[in-house]
């Protein structure tokens, strides 16, 4: 009966009850799009700097990452691999050898960062074949090289010319070769463009006294959220005497903390957001008991009792509150997806400034779930905080002066 | 007239008028600190990495790159340095020779580090760049001449070589008397020397990369030692209030050097270092967002707040359409209505932000009590110092009243659509 009661109420005056689920909507859909600017700008800066060479998750022999040098390689014995790729979180897994050597033309020399890679699934990580401006990209059988643009610029050297790559081998071996440049790569930091010299995996072993030695397995995983499982996992199928499996977090701890610190001012913005949120919510509630006084007055006035009134004025804002928070976390769902593929574009003047980092000036959002979920719930619980006015309201009801009004 | 009923009205329900304007006087204030405070942050950071690490003004040969500095000297870099210093708009300036060299670590880290060797001029170096009050272990360098040549590394190359060894209890120890030798170091001609030097003290910086990568010595000790005469690669210039004069001051020096005829390199901090002003744009589009979707939300609880007043207040309409008020004049006075609401938490709202922000400027805001290990990782100090340039003010203001326009025309639009003889009869 009571049911029944609410429910009518609720259609009865269907623009009333529109404009209270309206506001609590949009409190949701508010709560969630600034939410997931924040985490896609996170996302964002996680691929730029990950994904797009580290990889989310390596696998080194034990001791590689405190020290990074070639003695610290590790032996890429049969059935490795495959042991990593069974893992079904697993997309890629790239090899490679890296180490620092000097680049030298004779008069001229400087440092460089030798990576020996597997041109193919290097590509596949990264996109390397993109990022090749001039040349030609190397086959895994290839004796050349390709190397950062500003590095041959810096020591004039052109497609062609030969550089002497020269530096510490395996077990204190002195390496040395020179190898022609057949490609010219652009990198989005200028870093990058000034150290990376790229030399088939192969080549790089033989120069190096290391065959079929790794620095390390980089690898793609299905999403950034299954790193801790696949490092966990990884841990318990490989020897971890002979090998560590290490996620981004752990090796670009930079990153993390920075986006950690920059987390904890985005909590601030989002109390302001949900008190501003909570006034607008109790406006409408507010608006909304002074409008029914004379409803309620002549419902305690023909015999309701207070309790059963508030009852179902309870009832109502559950419906409303319930209804609206669902349809605002459903509508979050396209809202999402639709501006992680259709990023907001933040303008020339930013777009100019970034150029130089090879970042694109775009605020896509995140279409993390759980986002929808948190935002959810919090404006839920704020609605159900803000009904106890309403309520209190119905108790001090007095029927002959509310009938007046 | 209409001013007139629309300001009784606001009255007559000072509950639901109280709860939009507190609504726009907390939005506002919390919006506006807020961006002080971010401001003050991103302020702070930028000008400890100005006043620690690249100054307000570099000079350098046309041909200068700091990973190869060889043979690129400044031209007449001595007078040069002398003119600066006489610049009344300069705070201080110093010189620098630099030279790549190679550090082998046989203990700690095992491995080949690369290091920039930077011979400076202790006193002026410590004014320019604060080296002085960033060393945390051992001591500063002290007079040149010693026969082993004192040095001052980063704590990240220190934890590498094995300057600084951690013991079982994981604290940091110094090891003040290591010797080490630096190799390979690259000489103008292109030919490489080495030489011994000794370990004085560690000094922290912001830029971990930095850290392991530049050492400090006196100048005179590495000329000497590698038997060169006074020549520099780099001059480093702090200004008075840098940050905003050093573009046009850069120019000037620029032009005063082509006129004597010599292309030197002269740059700002901003064309040394091109991410601070990326971040400060960053800063500045992301503010902006903030500030949108907080004005949002704020819009619509007005829009909705008022949405259901006029539901409430539809007999009283419907009376005053009756008797005559015509539909233009309803819609003007549900609209002032509206307005005055936001105009009158606006002002209270930014007055009262600009209140804290004056007063926490002068106090300042101690973090130290949260964790700051990683702010001070990101060159945060731990007392901020909220500030907010009036442009900023004057933007809120602008959007504000976009906001409150927009938001009192759903309202005005709703009353408008009341028909007089229903909505008189309703209860």
């Amino acid at each position: 009966m009571l049911f029944k009661m609410a429910w009518r109420n609720l259609w009865r005056k269907a623009g009333r009850t529109a404009i209270t689920m309206t506001s609590i909507f949009f409190a949701v859909i508010i709560a969630v799009f600034m939410r997931s600017t924040q985490e896609g700008v996170y996302d964002l800066m996680i691929d730029n700097t990950v994904k797009f060479y580290r990889g989310y998750v390596q696998v080194h022999q034990n001791g590689y990452w405190d020290e990074q040098y070639i003695d610290n390689t590790l032996f890429n014995e049969v059935g490795l691999e495959e042991t990593i790729l069974a893992h079904p979180d697993v997309k890629l897994l790239v090899p490679r050898l890296e180490s620092p050597m000097m680049a030298s033309t004779g008069p001229n020399s400087r440092f460089c960062q030798l990576v020996g890679f597997d041109p193919e699934r290097e590509d596949a990580l990264v996109k390397l074949k993109s990022k090749l401006i001039e040349g030609e990209y190397l086959g895994p059988d290839d004796r050349g090289i390709m190397v950062g643009h500003l590095l041959a610029e810096k020591m004039k050297l052109q497609i062609g010319d030969t550089l002497i790559l020269l530096g510490q081998g395996y077990q204190g071996q002195q390496s040395y070769d020179q190898y022609p440049i057949k490609g010219l790569l652009k990198f989005g930091s200028p870093e990058q463009n000034k150290r990376m010299v790229y030399l088939p995996l192969k080549e790089a072993q033989y120069l190096l006294s290391a065959p079929d030695r790794l620095t390390a397995f980089a690898m793609d995983v299905t999403n950034r959220r299954v790193t801790d499982k696949v490092v966990a996992d990884l841990e318990t199928k490989l020897d971890t005497g002979t090998y560590e499996v290490m996620d981004w977090k752990v090796m670009d701890k930079d990153l993390l903390s920075f986006i950690e610190a920059d987390r904890a001012g985005g909590v601030v913005t989002m109390y302001i957001l949900y008190v501003i949120i909570a006034f607008g919510i109790f406006g409408t509630a507010l608006m909304m008991v002074s409008e029914r006084q004379y409803e309620f007055g002549v419902q305690i006035a023909i015999g309701m009792k207070k309790r059963q009134l508030a009852f179902v004025l309870l009832l109502e804002m559950v419906f409303m509150a319930l209804m609206s928070v669902l349809a605002g976390s459903l509508f979050g769902i396209p809202m999402q997806h639709y501006f992680n593929r259709n990023p907001i574009y933040l303008g020339d003047d930013m777009a100019q400034v970034y150029e130089a980092f090879n970042i694109e000036a775009i605020l896509p959002l995140s279409t993390d779930p759980g986002i929808l979920i948190d935002q959810g719930t919090t404006v839920l619980f704020m609605t159900f905080v803000i009904m106890i006015y309403p309520l209190y309201k119905v108790f001090k009801v007095k029927p002959i002066e509310a009938m007046r009004a | 007239m209409l001013l007139q009923i629309a300001w009784r009205n606001i009255w007559r329900n000072p509950l639901r008028s109280g709860v939009v304007i507190t609504a726009v006087v907390l939005g506002l204030w919390a919006v506006i600190f807020m961006l002080a405070f971010s401001f003050g942050m991103t302020e702070s950071r930028t000008r400890d990495i100005l006043e620690t690490q690249i100054s307000h003004i570099q000079l350098h040969n046309h041909k200068f790159e700091r990973e190869d500095p060889g043979r690129f000297f400044l031209e007449d870099g001595t007078q040069i340095m002398e003119d600066l210093e006489n610049d009344p708009a300069t705070i201080e300036a110093t010189s620098r020779y630099l030279a790549n060299a190679i550090l082998n670590s046989t203990k700690g880290r095992k491995g080949t580090y690369p290091v920039q060797l930077l011979g400076v001029n202790s006193e002026k170096e410590a004014k320019v760049t604060s080296l002085e009050d960033r060393i945390i272990y051992g001591t500063y360098l002290s007079n040149p001449g010693r026969r082993i040549p004192e040095i001052i590394m980063g704590k990240r190359l220190a934890e590498n070589v094995g300057v600084l060894k951690e013991d079982s209890l994981g604290n940091w120890e110094f090891d003040p008397k290591r010797k080490l030798t630096l190799n390979n170091i690259v000489l103008a001609d292109g030919s490489n020397a080495a030489i011994r030097v000794k370990v004085v003290g560690i000094y922290k910086a912001q830029n971990s990369a930095l850290e392991a990568l530049q050492v400090f010595m006196n100048k005179e000790d590495l000329l000497g030692k590698l038997n060169i005469e006074g020549e520099i690669h780099e001059i480093a210039v702090l200004l008075e209030n840098g940050k905003l004069t050093a573009k046009s001051k850069k120019d000037s020096i620029k032009n005063v050097l082509l006129a004597q005829g010599k292309d030197t390199k002269v740059e700002s901090w901003n064309e040394i270092a091109p991410e601070i002003e990326m971040i400060d744009k960053q800063f500045d589009s992301s503010m902006r967002i903030m500030i949108g979707v907080i004005l949002l939300a704020l819009g619509f609880g007005i829009v909705n707040t008022m949405l259901m007043a006029i539901l409430e207040r539809t007999r009283e309409l419907g009376m005053l359409m009756s008797i005559g008020m015509n539909k233009r004049k309803v819609f003007s006075m549900v609209m002032l209505e509206t307005m005055l609401l936001t105009m009158l938490g606006a002002p209270i709202g930014i007055f009262l932000s600009y209140l804290s922000i004056w007063f926490s400027s002068r106090t300042g805001i101690d973090l130290s009590g949260l964790d700051t290990q990683s702010m001070s990782e990101f060159g945060m100090s731990s007392i901020l110092y909220p500030a907010l340039p009036l442009n900023y003010y004057l933007e809120i203001t602008v959007m504000v009243v976009i906001a409150a326009l927009i938001s009192s025309i759903f309202p005005a639009f709703r009353a408008i659509r009341l028909r007089p003889a229903e909505a008189v009869r309703a209860i």
